[in-house]
């Protein structure tokens, strides 16, 4: 399947790419996401970088928001109820990090890497380029929307899609 | 022996810690910074055997605190765990000094061969 468009990084290879990250951090047993046809993310949370150069866009990824408290609380070994939102934003935070360091290699040219924003109320869905992949029953979305030069900053702290994650 | 672990996320922190436990290296004191600036502070105060950082973090980078320590004519082992693991990251580590770059995702035997040369 080839579901991306308009991007170096083929499909398998980006869900490739999100299933080492995914083992890694969770485990084997946690399995891997696979790529499913489109779903929408029902009451998610996002969280983006930046890569700016060679090629310029972002990595964005959207996940249930109950998916992202039970993957944060699995880490933090915590229940997912007392998942605190400062903790949720450090977890999808990193996940885009991780991932996007992960495609910048993989892209053409020199290119440099924004710090991750993440958002936990984004607005509804408009790319329908987005891959779909499924974990632990529910749709994940990643995508890479192509931005012009120099628009590939992270919105400010404070803002709606807020850099803030937790700090010691 | 005591490893100064920085990194801007603490779930990361706390991947790089259970990391290390696996790789052997669970009887080693551990203490943090949540980036660049932060580590120069304790680097000072902790006087680490090894420092552990990411590369891209607010403030100050990984690679502009390895920068500043070896400028201080610090020569501690110093060792990147980083998302990026492309060869021009790995050579832009080695050239400021870097004794090696653990690409994330990472497992325990990838801290053991890096970590082995350097503390033994």
């Amino acid at each position: 399947m080839s579901a991306m468009i308009d991007t170096e990084v083929p499909a398998e290879v980006l869900v490739d790419i999100v299933g080492d990250v995914f083992e890694s951090l969770l485990g084997e047993e946690a399995g891997r996401p696979y790529l499913v046809p489109y779903a929408e993310v029902g009451t998610p949370v996002s969280s983006e970088i930046g890569i700016d150069g060679g090629w310029s866009g972002r990595v964005v990824l959207r996940m249930p928001r109950a998916m992202a408290e039970h993957i944060t609380g699995t880490l933090f070994a915590l229940p997912a109820d007392l998942v605190a939102e400062s903790d949720l934003r450090d977890v999808i935070g990193e996940l885009i990090n991780v991932i996007g360091g992960n495609v910048k290699g993989m892209l053409p040219g020199t290119n440099a890497l924004t710090l991750p924003s993440t958002d936990l109320e984004p607005g509804a869905e408009t790319d329908r380029t987005a891959l779909c992949l499924q974990w632990a029953g529910q749709p994940i979305h990643i995508s890479m929307p192509t931005v012009p030069t120099g628009l590939a900053e992270p919105t400010p702290s404070g803002t709606e899609a807020d850099t803030e994650r937790s700090e010691p | 022996m005591k490893i100064l672990v920085v990194d801007d996320s603490r779930v990361m922190r706390q991947i790089v810690v259970r990391t290390l436990r696996q790789a052997g290296y669970g009887k080693c004191e551990i203490v943090e910074a949540g980036d660049g600036a932060e580590a120069i502070d304790k680097v000072g105060q902790e006087q680490p055997d090894l420092v552990l950082s990411d590369w891209n973090m607010p403030n100050m980078s990984g690679l502009d605190l390895l920068n500043r320590l070896r400028a201080d004519g610090d020569g501690r082992p110093f060792g990147f765990v980083t998302s990026e693991g492309s060869e021009p990251m790995r050579n832009s580590a080695e050239s400021a000094g870097a004794n090696f770059l653990i690409a994330k995702p990472f497992t325990p035997e990838q801290f053991r061969d890096a970590l082995e040369p350097v503390l033994g």
